[in-house]
This record gives structure tokens, C-alpha cells and sequence, in this order.
């Protein structure tokens, strides 16, 4: 046999070898596989940012300074713009997923998040900056989010090129915004409908029903100001074909 | 005559306690509980951290040679509500409560989340603000014969929607052996 046949031999053998070993590893140990799955994610979400820190820098402005955005806005909900930068940073990072129609998801979650913002600024419950510093304390702090969290987290950074302390002022500080905000509103909308009484809920009644009424109330609240939105596309961005869908909530799938 | 007939019924009494009362009083609590934490990222909110916790109660009592645990009560809940709970809460369910060979985990007797209902039994005390994922209780029995050791394997899962890198965790905790 000659040489040029032995190593086909070989490298045939070797792959098999390989992929025996991956089918071994994933089949006995399925944590290796949600932990890759896991790695592979937060990698090509970091690298994404590294390459577009200036659509970083426009989103964390825009919860910032929600009413002065950078640059042009594509569109406006009820005079709150919604800057380029923000809307290519979002949908950069969800075309890793590999959605389809990623135009029209971002755009819609988007406008959701807007309306949230423009419910929370009318009733006065936008974030403070010691509510956000108090929620990245807790974060940070390893006794509350634990080792595998701080880990995650540099791994996160070291792939996007950042250190944590840009981590947690800029990438962070834009994620932690959009949660505080829904959960200042959600707590303000379930307090204020039990207040008014359009929140109906029977003490008598099942402790997980009373938990979903809330929750399906504020999913309503949500819906009725979709429905009732006011929105300008800006014209320069109509060609993108943003269409604003009001039948359902995007935001339920998103988060 | 009287006497001797009221012996025999005092008899009677003693023994029918002996075989009613004797094995309730051989009844115990069982206790199981699980304390879970994960990492996931959402490509819209990052990295996050998500916890919830399992508590697990039932009755076991021998009888007719027959280990039997029943009154079964069960809750998932979360304590840290952080997120609101439309957020990544995800849900928590039970899966299986299983009853084990305590020496060796050969499973000898199953119930599923289909034998149980909504509410419980005992009701449970949890921390103010506490968020409840499932609360079930369930009259069904699991049962083996009373010649080994056992124990109940509580099953659960951590489910988030699909938008969250990893969105699915299996667990499980046990009670004590009996």
C-alpha cells in the first residue's frame, strides 16, 4: 500500500474518531452542549459589538437621553425617536439568531419599548441612576449572581474587547434600562388598576390565577397604547418598509 | 358475664387500634427541597442569571405490608423578582415524582404532572414578593412493598422562552430514605 493511501487511511480514521468523540460527549453529557451552545453565543454577540462600538455608543445615549438621539431616527413613537444606530445595533445582534423578517421584529420590539418608555415618563417611574447603580451592584456582586455569571461576563468582555467596567457602563447599563423600565411599569400599571379598580382580583381566588390576571392586565395596557400609537416613519428609511404590527405584542417572544 | 363480654370488647377496641392506629402512627412528613440557579443570554436584555426554588411534602404511611406516600404537595417559586414577571421568568414545572429504591435509585413507582391540581394541601409559607411558578398538590398514591428502603425523586424543569441561549434545564431533588 502506498503512502498517499495510508494517509486517507488515516485522516478518514481520524475524522470518524472525531466525530465519534463529539456524538460521545454531547450524548453523555448534554451540560457540554448548553454550555457551548452558550459560549458560541455570547462570542459572536461580543465580536459583533467590537466591530460596532458607535451603535453601542447610540444605544446607551438614546436610554440616556431618550428625546436627543445621535444622528437621524428612523421613526418616532408619540415624539420619542428611535435612532439608526440603535435600530442597526439591535437588529446586528439579532441576525444572529437567523430569524427571518428581522426588519420588522426589531422594529416592532422597538416601538414597544418606546411606548414603554413614553408610559413611564407620563407617570414619572423612568429609572433612576441609583435604581440602575443598584441593580449593576447587584450584578456585580458574586454572592447574589454567582461565579458561572462573573465568568460569563468576562468571557463576554474579553471577546468584545471591553473591560468590565465598560461592560457594565455601556452594554449593561442599556440592557439594565429596558428591564428596570418594565419592571417600574409593570409594578406601577398592577398597583394603579388595583387602585382604580379596573385590576380585580379575588382573594379567594388561586394565587397563580391572581399573578396572571396581573400579568394579562399589563399585556392589555400594552396592547391598548400599540393600538393608539402615534408614529411617524422618518422618509428618508421608508424604503425599509417598517410596518408597525398591532396584533399582537413582540416583546413576549423577545424577552 | 357482663365482665367477660365487656373483656372481649375491650379487646376488640385494643386491637382494632393496634391495626388502625399502629401504622398512622408509623406515618412521617416527608420533605424534599431544591435551590437551582442558571446563566443564559438574551440577545435583546444580555446575560442573566435565573433562580427558583422547589419545595416538596407528602405523607407516608405503611400499611398492608405497603409503603405508601400520598397528600403529595408541591411548589416552584422564585424569590429574587429582579426581572418582572413577563420577563425571562420562564416557568418551572414538575416533571415527575418518582419513588425510589433508596440504595440503589431503581424506580419503582411514577406520578406525573397530569395527577396533580392546581392548589395544596398544607399551603406553604413562603418570603414576601415571592413570584409562584406552580403550586400543585395530588391525592394519588405512589406505593412499593414495604421490604426496602425508599425514597421520592421530585423532577423538575426550567423552561425560558427560545429567545434565551440556553432555555431549558432538567433537575431533581429527593426526601430523605424511609
Amino acid at each position: 500500500m502506498n503512502s498517499t493511501k495510508w494517509n486517507k487511511y488515516l485522516i478518514s480514521l481520524a475524522i470518524l474518531t472525531l466525530i465519534g468523540t463529539a456524538f460521545f460527549v454531547v450524548k453523555i453529557n448534554p451540560s457540554f452542549a448548553i454550555k457551548s451552545e452558550f459560549d458560541q453565543i455570547i462570542r459572536s454577540a461580543a465580536h459583533f459589538i467590537a466591530k460596532n462600538p458607535e451603535q453601542l455608543d447610540h444605544s446607551v445615549k438614546a436610554v440616556e437621553d431618550f428625546y436627543n438621539v445621535k444622528g437621524d431616527a428612523i421613526a418616532w413613537v408619540n415624539d420619542l425617536p428611535i435612532s439608526k444606530e440603535e435600530f442597526d445595533f439591535r437588529r446586528g445582534l439579532q441576525k444572529i439568531s437567523g430569524i427571518p423578517d428581522v426588519d420588522q421584529y426589531i422594529f416592532n420590539i422597538l416601538i414597544e419599548e418606546k411606548i414603554v418608555l413614553d408610559y413611564a415618563i407620563n407617570n414619572e417611574i423612568v429609572p433612576t441612576d441609583d435604581q440602575l447603580k443598584k441593580f449593576i451592584n447587584y450584578e456585580r456582586d458574586p454572592n447574589q449572581t454567582g461565579e458561572e455569571y462573573q465568568e460569563a461576563v468576562k468571557a463576554f468582555c474579553a471577546a468584545a474587547g471591553m473591560t468590565e467596567d465598560e461592560y457594565y457602563d455601556s452594554y449593561e447599563k442599556y440592557n439594565a434600562f429596558r428591564l428596570l423600565l418594565y419592571k417600574n411599569a409593570y409594578d406601577y400599571a398592577v398597583k394603579e388598576g388595583r387602585e382604580n379598580g379596573e385590576l380585580t382580583l379575588d382573594p379567594n381566588d388561586d394565587i397563580i390565577l391572581r399573578q396572571d390576571k396581573e400579568v394579562q392586565y399589563w399585556h392589555d395596557i400594552q396592547k391598548e397604547l400599540k393600538g393608539n400609537i402615534d408614529i411617524k416613519v422618518n422618509d428618508k428609511y421608508k424604503d425599509i418598509m417598517l410596518v408597525v404590527d398591532k396584533t399582537k405584542l413582540y416583546i413576549l417572544s423577545a424577552y | 358475664m357482663r365482665i367477660k363480654r365487656n373483656i372481649i370488647l375491650s379487646l376488640i377496641i385494643c386491637l382494632f387500634c393496634i391495626i388502625v392506629i399502629v401504622p398512622n402512627a408509623l406515618a412521617g412528613n416527608l420533605y424534599a427541597s431544591g435551590d437551582y440557579s442558571y446563566i443564559s443570554y438574551n440577545l435583546n436584555l444580555g446575560v442573566k442569571t435565573f433562580t427558583y426554588k422547589v419545595g416538596y411534602n407528602a405523607v407516608h404511611t405503611v400499611s398492608a405490608g405497603q409503603d405508601i406516600v400520598n397528600y403529595h404537595d408541591f411548589i416552584t417559586y422564585k424569590t429574587i423578582t429582579i426581572h418582572p414577571p413577563d420577563i425571562g421568568n420562564g416557568n418551572a414545572s414538575l416533571n415527575e415524582l418518582v419513588l425510589v429504591n433508596a440504595s440503589n435509585n431503581t424506580p419503582y413507582d411514577y406520578l406525573y404532572a397530569t395527577n396533580f391540581s392546581n392548589g395544596s394541601h398544607n399551603g406553604w409559607l413562603l418570603p414576601g414578593g415571592a413570584y409562584i411558578f406552580k403550586m400543585l398538590k395530588s391525592d394519588n398514591s405512589l406505593a412499593g412493598p414495604s421490604s426496602m428502603a425508599y425514597r421520592v425523586k421530585v423532577g423538575t424543569s426550567f423552561v425560558l422562552n427560545s429567545s434565551w441561549v440556553p432555555n431549558n434545564w432538567l433537575e431533581s431533588c429527593h426526601t430523605g430514605s424511609f
